[in-house]
């Protein structure tokens, strides 16, 4: 991995809460639990069904294994089913319609149909300060100037959380998402000449970071002041991430959130995406505001330290459509706040590696992550974008087909350097995923550009989508 | 000579004066001036969750 990257110092003293150590956060996360329950009980008639047919009264939960063992799980079926019996937004948002400043959607692409979210002034806030706490954590500091890249407005979380977290940061933000085209966003950047701190995608990370290099602009000299990058919504290798860090001159940042979550769950602290010695790194969950529990999903028992479960989310401080156990389907590696360091008693999730349990391909037999795809493809600095095919063939044979595109830079490779390329990357998804895949490099322009959630697979078979 | 700069609030401080300062953005919130009412509530709901994100159960 070589010398580790010296980066500015960007701590900051821990406030109250950060101070906690692990057997006073877990009284107060169960303090507000119980409060929440409480809340739900008497003015959220959808969980209170839920809790009168589990048989458990508020006053029951005495202990966070009470409530992890009592409480049950809560689906995105059963939050459609309610806004189907209760239109617009269900039973389960348990406040008065008129204190609904903000209604967020999920995105859709489920294809199961969208959560309506209805947030109070108090959500609102809430949703900034869930934004602002792990860019704070990252190096932004009030005064400072941000580049926003994930697209503003329109009905989701993400798409008003990064304005208002700009907005109580003191920050001065641009926001660019989905407004101005790559270029356009290198040109304001170079006119303003000072950013400190950029928001973005995954995926359009690396789009902005190619773009750069098409221009034969280096980031870290044009903009030695940049304090941080923080991404999300995507995994990717730590090779690309130890790249991206050079690139740019400043720390990598990772944060995990959602709808359901309100904002971020859990983000990286000073030290980045990428350990000192190499490993990847660590995302703390921000555990006073939202209770995750990390489960086996076909048991429903906590994972061991080290392993993989699904994320059960429950807000403890949200009023307007709150989540209690909610069974997001996101898959996480846990690993316990005592590794994690820091002076944060804080529980941790792997950096660059939450997937999606439903995102998985069930492919002759194996299961098959599109992550696992992305980190052995991406893990080749040539790579610019793929897309994956799976397919029956007319000879019945279930197939998949990659289409690759290089960089611009690396448009010219020989057909020679290209079958090396491919060979050595079918080879190295052989190894991760048990499944022969055929690889084609294609021109650029023959594949979509993501400018923010990437979607890189079809299942064009009949059935066999899931598990 | 200028009297020198109070000492910045303790957090104990600074959850009190929260406290004080809910309570009086909750009796704002019910102003009858529908212009104002809409911003008092803003008001009211910023410092709430202040209050929670400060940890108002803290000692």
């Amino acid at each position: 991995m070589g010398e580790p990257i010296a980066f500015g110092d960007v701590s900051a003293t821990l406030s109250p809460v950060e101070r906690l150590g692990r057997a006073e956060l877990e009284a107060l996360q169960l303090r507000r639990l119980q409060r929440q329950v409480e809340r739900l009980w008497h003015g959220n008639p959808f969980y209170r069904a839920k809790l009168e047919a589990a048989k458990v009264r508020p006053e029951e939960i005495r202990s966070l294994a009470d409530f992890n063992r009592r409480v049950p799980i809560s689906t995105k079926a059963d939050f459609l089913a309610d806004q189907k019996d209760h239109p617009p937004f269900g039973r389960r948002l348990g406040v008065a319609r008129e204190r609904v400043t903000l209604v967020n959607m999920t995105g859709g692409t489920s294809g199961q149909g969208q959560e309506v979210y209805g947030r109070t002034d108090h959500d609102i806030a809430v949703q900034g300060y869930l934004h602002l706490l792990p860019w704070f954590m990252a190096g932004l500091r009030p005064g400072q100037m941000a580049l926003n890249c994930v697209p503003t407005g329109g009905l989701t979380t993400g798409g008003w959380g990064p304005p208002e977290g700009f907005r109580i940061a003191g920050a001065t933000a641009f926001h660019v998402g989905g407004t101005l085209s790559t270029d356009a966003k290198i040109d304001l950047m170079l006119r303003f000449g000072e950013v400190h701190f950029i928001y973005a995608s995954t995926n359009y990370l690396h789009t902005l970071s190619e773009a750069f290099r098409r221009r034969g602009i280096v980031p870290a000299e044009a903009f030695p002041m940049m304090r941080a990058i923080h991404i999300v919504a995507e995994g990717y290798p730590l090779e690309w991430a130890r790249g991206i860090e050079q690139f740019w001159g400043c720390r990598l940042h990772e944060g995990y959130g959602s709808t359901q979550g309100a904002g971020f769950i859990a983000s990286t602290c000073e030290a980045g995406v990428v350990r000192d010695d190499g490993r990847r790194g660590l995302m703390r969950l921000l555990e006073w505001i939202n209770y995750v529990e990390i489960v086996d999903p076909d048991t429903g028992l906590p994972v061991a330290p080290g392993e993989e479960g699904e994320i059960i989310l429950t807000n403890l401080d949200i009023e307007g459509s709150p989540v209690l156990r909610f069974s997001t389907r996101d898959r996480a590696r846990f690993v316990p706040w005592q590794e994690c360091g820091g002076g944060r008693a804080w529980n941790c999730l792997e950096t660059g590696t939450i997937g999606r349990y439903d995102d998985m391909l069930k492919i002759r037999g194996n299961n098959v992550w599109p992550l696992a795809v992305d980190t052995a493809v991406f893990a080749e600095p040539e790579v610019a974008e793929y897309v994956g095919r799976v397919f029956v063939d007319e000879a019945g044979r279930t197939r998949v087909q990659i289409r690759l595109a290089l960089k611009d830079v690396h448009a010219g490779m020989g057909d020679e350097a290209r079958r090396t390329l491919t060979g050595r990357l079918g080879q190295r998804i052989k190894e991760r995923t048990n499944v022969q895949m055929e690889l084609e490099i294609v021109a650029r322009r023959e594949l979509p550009e993501f400018t923010y959630k990437a979607r890189r697979w079809t299942d064009e078979r009949k059935e066999g989508l899931k598990a | 000579m200028a009297d020198p700069a109070p000492p910045p609030p303790t957090d104990a401080e600074e959850r009190r004066l929260l406290a004080e300062i809910a309570a009086l953005a909750a009796r704002l919130a019910e102003s009858g001036d529908p212009l104002m009412r809409g911003q008092y509530q803003n008001l009211a709901g910023r410092v709430s969750a202040l209050r929670a994100i400060k940890g108002e159960e803290l000692p």
